[in-house]
């Protein structure tokens, strides 16, 4: 690897944004184009994988070098996830409440669970800080805190042996699956809408993808692998068309094995995420291109800056949702909002692009400029 | 048998089908399990003792409920379906109480696509000889936009009428109520978005198709 930023990485996450984006809007027209429709997994899973792939590339050297910096690094990471997904939770708390109070609505309210907040506010307040309580579309921030708090030990692993990584990885999903272990919510029973403790599994593929980048591999090339991965991408999109129901129940054989629960990412979902990966890298050259391409460059700074881009897309999300409900929607309308919706965080994404460019130049002038007042005096 | 503020006309609590599999637990004296898709019908701490539970066993002397609250199903009623699979899979209920319709009306979703998941749950969960009872939204007066609601909860009742799919009608029960002249308490929780009656009338209801 020559240290250079890896286009792909952030072309494929700022796609992932922008389509968490359009279906955190229900209804809305282009929800029925978006990756979920064709096949089992969605925009989700995706963004987990990349996640995986990134936090590899960021870390995994720095552990070999330096653990117990790293480690703080990652944990620091995971801290500042977590402030904002307590300032998502704000704001959009903020923007339904609003609502709330100017129509009179509390439908408003409970639309995204947030009624838990009305009926026992202190134990909401608790819940809200130990991430037992997640209002609907914002658990995917709390999924990955926790991700990252496992990165060290996964990464670690991967650093030894990616088989080591997975082995473990996969162990720690079968037992999810099979002894039902999850993390709890908070009031209400029951456990978080991501369990990331089948999630991880997803994470550490991604991990193991970002180690051999490192190493400098290549996917395997296999014609019997894209046979099996196209075939199974294109089953599970004629099955998606028809609707994301299993027919059968095949139990005693555990469900995860054959049902399509989002929850714990059942194995269905998760060969899905792997075949499309695999097919996308056997693409020929698709970094040159990409780095090249003046159509990916929106995507790729929406992925260079995918924290905020992705909290302002959450609350535009909510904020929406109640827009189109209040004011009434057409097609054209909807196109109107998520259209401005997606350019206010392309904006954002090259505002902080040109802040951190910026701040880079600063820095870089800065030695050269702070010796002057010693000079003269 | 209702509480004097919760009192409705008769065609609001006599559900279309019997709930065979309750009735017949709740004659062997079994627990019957039930689990609950939605935000009101549950306390918002799970240590109080939800009053479904509390309206559902005074009506039934020595039956014995237990609540399964799900109150992460929140999306389209289709998304919402996929979430109930898994939930029956790792619950296994004998009786499922699905709030639908809210999500849906928000999103300005097609009502005809609302009735075919709403047919294609009722299927599913009959074939696994689970009982099903829906409510449907609660109504708001003085809206302007109120009327996106309205296929959507037109869609769940031509649906249950013609499939015999048991139908708390929360949205017409809180139209006869008409918030304008109710008084008191019950007015300050209606208008804070809590549901005071609904546990008593779901009860009162799902008393009734289980003893048929």
């Amino acid at each position: 690897m020559s240290g250079q930023r890896i286009v792909s990485i952030d072309f494929w996450r700022g796609l992932a944004l922008l389509t968490i984006f359009v279906d955190h809007i229900p209804g809305n027209p282009l929800e029925r184009a978006t990756y979920r429709n064709f096949g089992f997994s969605d925009a989700a899973e995706i963004f987990v994988f990349l996640a995986g792939t990134a936090a590899a590339l960021a870390y995994m050297r720095g552990l070999g070098s330096d653990a117990p910096r790293t480690t703080i690094k990652v944990g620091l990471r995971a801290f500042t996830l977590y402030t904002s997904h307590l300032a998502v939770v704000i704001a959009c708390g903020a923007v339904i409440a609003y609502a709330v109070l100017a129509t009179g609505d509390s439908r408003f309210l409970a639309n995204v669970g947030l009624d838990t907040l009305t009926a026992a506010p202190l134990h909401a307040m608790i819940g809200i800080a130990t991430l037992g309580f997640q209002p609907g579309w914002m658990n995917i921030l709390p999924l990955y805190v926790v991700l990252l708090l496992m990165a060290p030990v996964l990464l670690s692993l991967a650093r030894k042996s990616p088989w080591l990584a997975l082995g473990a990885s996969a162990t720690l999903y079968l037992a999810t699956q099979l002894f039902g272990l999850h993390l709890p919510t908070y009031p209400a029973q029951g456990g978080w809408f991501f369990n990331p403790l089948a999630w991880q599994l997803l994470f550490t593929l991604g991990i193991c993808l970002g180690s051999g980048m490192i190493r400098g591999l290549s996917m395997p090339r296999s014609r019997v692998l894209v046979g099996l991965a196209a075939g199974y991408a294109v089953l599970a999109a004629v099955w998606a068309h028809f609707g994301p129901y299993a027919p059968w129940d095949l139990r005693p054989v555990p469900p995860f094995l054959w049902d399509f629960d989002k929850t714990n990412l059942s194995l269905p979902r998760l060969l899905h995420v792997a075949a499309v990966v695999y097919l996308i890298a056997q693409l020929p050259v698709i970094e040159t291109r990409l780095r090249l391409s003046a159509i990916a460059k929106p995507f790729i700074v929406l992925g260079r800056h995918s924290l905020p881009v992705f909290c302002v897309g959450t609350v535009l999300a909510i904020t929406l949702q109640i827009v189109r409900a209040t004011l009434g929607t057409t097609v054209l309308t909807d196109l109107l909002l998520l259209g401005a919706g997606a350019l206010l965080q392309i904006g954002l994404a090259w505002a902080l692009e040109w802040y951190g460019s910026a701040s880079k130049s600063r820095e870089r002038a800065v030695p050269a400029a702070a010796p002057l007042p010693l000079l003269s005096r | 048998m209702l509480s004097p503020a919760c009192r409705v006309p008769e065609v609001y609590l006599t559900f279309p089908s019997a709930l065979r599999h309750t009735r017949r637990l709740i004659d062997r004296h079994h627990s019957v399990r039930v689990l609950v898709v939605g935000h009101a019908l549950v306390p918002a701490v799970p240590t109080r003792r939800g009053r479904l539970e509390k309206e559902l066993e005074r009506r039934l002397p020595g039956s014995d409920f237990v609540i399964i609250d799900d109150r992460g199903a929140i999306g389209l009623a289709a998304d919402v379906f996929g979430r109930i699979q898994s939930e029956v899979f790792d619950t296994e209920p004998d009786l499922v109480v699905w709030e639908v319709g809210a999500s849906d009306a928000v999103a300005a979703a097609d009502p005809a696509s609302l009735g075919a998941t709403i047919r294609d749950a009722a299927h599913w969960l009959r074939e696994r000889n689970i009982d099903l009872v829906l409510v449907d939204p609660p109504f708001v007066p003085e809206l302007a936009y109120e009327h996106i609601y309205w296929p959507i909860v037109g869609e769940i009742g031509a649906v249950s009428d013609r499939a015999g799919i048991n139908l708390l009608r929360w949205y017409a029960v809180m139209q006869y109520w008409d918030i304008r002249n109710v008084r008191g308490e019950h007015r300050q929780a209606l208008l804070a978005g809590k549901r005071p009656c609904m546990p008593e009338l779901l009860a009162e209801a799902i008393a009734r198709a289980a003893t048929r």
